[in-house]
């Protein structure tokens, strides 16, 4: 009875013995090492697998390609590369945990701008300031673009990518309604006119697709519904204070806007809207399959018709589709969001980590790979003369390059969590219109507004007149 | 998790049943017109509850071996290439992560199991009563809600990893298990165990000669019960792994659907192979109770 | 399994809870020896938690933000926003709908295969409760991937009913998943119900038939008493596995569209994790302990009336 006593035991202390060096283990492994030039030093690199590149492959390749070049040139470092699986929410949540422990935490991770401040505020990020000083490229983005990591005088994370939106058609259906080419709307009647045409002409055809739904994550807005918001007449969605606005009539105008796509009939279905395989991406299979009129989508559409991409592989895009600028409401000049995916630095690397961290932005953003991974993942490159760089152009001639050019024209997209709760908001009534059209922009405004109040209190959310 | 379990104090008359495992009635009420015709009905009532069961079930065989699949039924165009697609690289990997989670947790589950059933069964414990109870509240509380603070201690320590997370799965399966395993126990009579005790043997020598060998019904029942719910368990891996290479396969599995180019042959056939193991169980598990896995009534064994 | 549970349901009573055995009277040390490593375990990996969710859930733990790092105790400032939240009140709604719908649907269904089975032919029986069995096998996982399969657009119940193109799953999501949880519920019913019937005697029924007593008499007056605790037991197992439910809806449909299939564990996990609301999101989950609990003190009183 004593031997069982002590075997049980054993086998306990035996157990909490292995976690504890398992734990250690992973700590040491990841973790700091002493700093000495010749000492091996280890960084961790944490990015999406599925949802940053347009297909995972392609991904494991240009981090695969970076990384070669990296430890070529400083041998002493190991890269460890993080692919975290998952759609756009679930990476998000994990890189959340993966933040949350000192010993998971990634020495560097590509995370969609919209993360920036929530992940500074936690201090999870370590500023670039002098970093960037430093390279040759930073200087080369547009203003706005080297202001997206920018908080309180800290610069705490960088772009390697922006998405910006645009307008898409399919040449021959437009034709077909009976509207002159090249189509360029001058404001959202002009849109919804078109669409109706099509409708008339083409009744199997979507008219006009436009993202609504939660079900791509935070980003999904933004290829939706925030860009109609940023061509409205009050496009500010949150103060300088802080505060989230949820009633507005530039919200009101947005929101009447699909409403009075979605009642007309002019939408896609939510069998589409909603599906969780990447809904964004589904206008280019539409558009291949001659099922889709026009849409409001991402840059990274066109780079789908690639072969490289094949999603599908699609030969004749260049020639069979045009692009648009997205006009504002009034009628003025183009709108669209601005999103990125940003490096960070974790605030707890080491100095040689950090280092060893910086010199792998370098190779990442060197002209070629930067080139690659816009091709790749669907991206404008940040910097500014890249846009006509052969390189780029040619890849997805010619969206790519209409896609820089309307670049100019975007604001990029607020960063907090009190955004997470309100984006969430504005994605679900987007998605209630969509799937019940008599809903009218101004019931959806009203929900919009009790359910971000709800959530965030009445001290965080304003309206505006 | 279940109801008050008694042993079992005697099975009660039953009808004779005839070669084919059918009720012999009494001549009075053999099968008549009527009775023909209810039979009749039965069988196509049944026949239909069956076939909307088996519905859903069509999708996963049919896909699994059509090389383009879609999320429609359609006639196949039969091929294998999914199963090899599924049973290399990461996706195996995963496999084998889940494999190691459910054993380890199934094998710390039944160990301590076993001692603990044993000793509520046959020994005097002050405060049994409570304790009973509160194993049996602690298996209806829901696993969802424990997964934050869990994660928040695992956090702090470090365990994001395969093996604490085994622990953590062992202790959610743990209180139906004790359960289960006391009921056997319960039912092995006490003379055995009181000769063994003459011959003085240690607890544990009757533990692994005399309890074990007779409650071994009982107890791979509660093994199968832990490894089951270890295998299965989504949510708990989900917060709890932080490394990619560790995730099982649950989580695998739900990757597919998110991402943008759906591989529906894939998933099938993923699916079919995560439930292989879980259906074999549950037939071994059959074969082990004389009573065996009763299907509503009639078949024995 | 099946068999304890059977008989425990043809012979029931609260008090064999805690059964002892008279060979033993005195109390061994050994015992406590025995009982470690189980409740080792379980203090540890449950009851610290269980306490530590008990607290967390009134602080302003989260899981990014400022109050990630420096977080505190805040006393009842979130049962103040649970009061207004009507999200959780929807959720609270929507969860009820969801056990409901799959008790009423796993009992019926249940009873009626079990007594159907009984009576059928055995090849009969063996396929039809092979299914129904190897549906409940299925992990929840893949339950889950199946059931997305065959009720999103263009899927098996599109191409069954010749409405090819609608979204079963996005028109009545949570129709759509209470069906999917009674499907996988129903053979573990069916199986426990099957034993219960067997126990009945058979000399009750012929003494019933004897006395004319209709099928519908028969049936409440002889069978269902007799059945009452399996019944009763069923009802609670539904209930708590119901009410802990996530795998099954979070693969289907996220929780969503919108909000419609927010059960409590989902509306947790979204609040603690997308959200970053962790303690928000372990309050919730603290109410349903609160339920869950709720649901045994009712069965054991219910119980014990028999």
């Amino acid at each position: 009875m004593k031997i069982m006593k002590k075997a049980s035991l054993h086998k306990l202390i035996a157990g909490a013995a292995v976690m504890t060096m398992a734990g250690t283990a992973i700590t040491l492994g990841g973790g700091a090492m002493t700093a000495g030039a010749a000492s091996k030093v280890t960084i961790s690199v944490a990015y999406a697998a599925n949802t940053t590149f347009d297909t995972t492959p392609l991904g494991t390749t240009w981090w695969g390609q970076v990384k070669k070049e990296f430890e070529a040139k400083y041998p002493n470092v190991t890269v460890k590369l993080v692919a975290v699986q998952g759609g756009e929410p679930d990476f998000l949540t994990k890189l959340a945990l993966l933040y949350h422990t000192a010993s998971t935490a990634p020495t560097l991770a590509q995370f969609p701008s919209t993360e920036i401040a929530l992940y500074a505020s936690t201090d999870y990020l370590m500023p670039m300031n002098k970093y960037l000083a430093t390279t040759s490229w930073f200087k080369e983005y547009p203003k706005v673009i080297q202001n997206e990591g920018l908080i309180k005088g800290n610069i705490y994370a960088v772009s390697s990518g922006e998405n910006n939106v645009g307008l898409y058609y399919d040449k021959a259906i437009l034709t077909k309604a009976g509207i002159k080419l090249p189509w360029q709307p001058k404001n959202w009647q002009d849109i919804i006119t078109a669409a109706q045409a099509i409708k008339k002409a083409e009744p199997k055809v979507i008219p006009l697709w436009l993202n609504a739904g939660t079900a791509a994550g935070p980003n999904g807005a933004g290829y939706g519904i925030l860009n109609m918001l940023a061509g409205s007449s009050t496009p500010t969605i949150q103060t300088s204070s802080g505060k989230m606005v949820v009633s507005s009539p530039g919200i009101l105008q947005a929101l009447n806007f699909y409403h009075t796509v979605f009642a007309d009939g002019l939408g896609a279905p939510t069998s589409q809207l909603f599906s969780p395989n990447n809904a964004p991406n589904i206008p280019s299979t539409d558009f291949f399959k001659g099922t889709l009129g026009i849409a409001v989508s991402a840059n990274f559409i066109g780079g789908n018709w690639t072969k490289q991409v094949s999603f599908p592989y699609w030969a004749q895009a260049s020639t069979a589709m045009g692009v648009a600028g997205l006009p504002t409401a009034s009628g003025k000049g183009y709108a669209s969001t601005l999103s990125g995916w940003d490096y960070g630095i974790s605030s707890g690397a080491s100095a040689a980590q950090a280092t060893a961290a910086e010199n792998f932005m370098n190779i990442a953003q060197q002209s070629t790979n930067l080139i690659d991974a816009g091709n790749w993942a669907g991206w404008v490159p940040p910097v500014q003369t890249d846009w006509t760089v052969p390189l780029y152009t040619n890849f997805a001639a010619p969206f790519n390059e209409e896609f820089g050019k309307l670049l100019p024209y975007s604001t990029e997209l607020p960063s907090s969590s009190n955004y997470n709760v309100w984006v969430q908001g504005m994605e679900q009534v987007s998605g209630t219109i969509a799937q019940t059209p008599s809903t009218t922009g101004a019931q959806a405004m009203a929900t919009l507004k009790q359910y971000v109040t709800n959530q965030l209190g009445p001290s965080e959310v304003t309206t505006l007149p | 998790m279940t109801t008050h379990m008694d042993t079992n104090p005697g099975n009660p008359p039953e009808l004779e049943t005839s070669a084919d495992g059918s009720p012999v009635l009494p001549p009075e009420n053999r099968p008549t017109q009527s009775t023909a015709l209810r039979s009749l009905t039965t069988n196509t009532v049944l026949g239909g509850i069956g076939l909307l069961f088996v519905a859903p079930m069509l999708w996963l065989l049919l896909a699994s071996v059509d090389s383009h699949a879609s999320w429609g039924i359609e006639w196949p165009h039969f091929s294998l290439i999914n199963f090899k697609h599924v049973l290399t690289g990461s996706l195996l990997h995963s496999l084998f992560n889940s494999v190691i989670l459910a054993v380890i947790s199934t094998a710390i589950a039944s160990i301590a199991g076993v001692f603990a059933a044993y000793s509520f069964s046959r020994r005097k414990i002050p405060f049994k009563g409570p304790l009973l109870l509160f194993i049996l509240f602690s298996s209806g509380v829901p696993l969802t809600i424990m997964v934050i603070p869990v994660y928040e201690i695992f956090a702090r320590f470090g365990f994001l990893s395969l093996f604490p997370t085994a622990v953590f799965l062992s202790v959610t399966s743990l209180p139906f298990e004790v359960y289960l395993m006391k009921n056997f126990i319960d039912a092995v009579p006490i003379d055995f165990e009181e000769a063994a005790r003459m011959e003085q043997a240690s607890t544990l020598q009757i533990l692994r000669r005399v309890i074990v060998p007779l409650a071994m019904p009982g107890i791979a029942a509660a093994a199968i019960f832990g490894f089951v719910n270890a295998w299965g368990s989504f949510i708990v891996p989900l917060i709890l792994i932080s490394s990619n290479s560790q995730q099982p396969a649950p989580i695998a599995l739900y990757t597919f659907l998110t991402l943008p180019k759906v591989e529906f042959g894939n998933i099938a056939a993923y699916s079919l192979v995560f439930c292989i193991p879980v259906f074999v169980l549950y037939a071994a598990s059959a074969r082990l109770f004389r009573e065996g896995f009763v299907l509503g009534g009639g078949v024995k064994g | 399994m099946t068999a304890i549970l059977s008989d425990a349901a043809a012979a029931p009573h609260v008090g064999d809870l805690w059964k002892t055995r008279h060979d033993k009277t005195r109390f061994q040390w050994s015992s406590v020896a025995l009982l470690t490593p189980a409740f080792g375990l379980l203090a540890v990996l449950f009851l610290i938690p269980m306490g530590y969710a008990v607290y967390l859930g009134l602080t302003n733990l989260t899981l990014v933000g400022p109050t990630a790092i420096k977080w505190g105790y805040t006393g009842t400032q979130n049962l103040v926003r649970m009061k207004s939240d009507t999200e959780f009140w929807t959720s609270l709604w929507t969860t009820g709908f969801f056990i409901a719908g799959s008790i009423v649907g796993v009992v019926v269904i249940g009873y009626g295969l079990a007594s159907l089975l009984m009576r059928a032919r055995p090849w009969m029986r063996i396929i039809v409760g092979g299914i129904v069995v190897i549906a409940w096998m299925m992990p929840a996982v893949t339950a889950g991937m199946t059931w997305y399969a065959s009720t999103t657009g263009g899927g098996t119940f599109g191409t069954l009913t010749g409405l090819h193109s609608t979204n079963f799953l996005d028109n009545a999501p949570l129709l759509i998943v209470t069906l999917a949880n009674i499907w996988s519920m129903t053979g573990f019913c069916m199986l426990v119900m099957g034993a219960a019937l067997r126990n009945i005697p058979s000399e009750a029924i012929e003494a019933a038939v004897v006395e004319n007593a209709s099928p519908w008499q028969r049936f409440r007056l002889i069978v269902l008493p007799l059945m009452r605790p399996t019944i009763i037991a069923v009802v609670l197992l539904v209930a708590l596995l119901s009410l802990a439910n996530f795998s099954l809806i979070y693969i289907m449909t996220q929780g969503g569209p919108g909000t419609a299939t927010n059960i409590l564990p989902l509306y947790s996990y979204e609040q603690a994790f997308t959200f970053n609301n962790l303690a928000y999101g372990a309050l919730i989950g603290n109410v349903m302990v609160i339920i869950a609990s709720i649901f045994g003190v009712l069965y054991v009183r219910i119980a014990a009336r028999s």
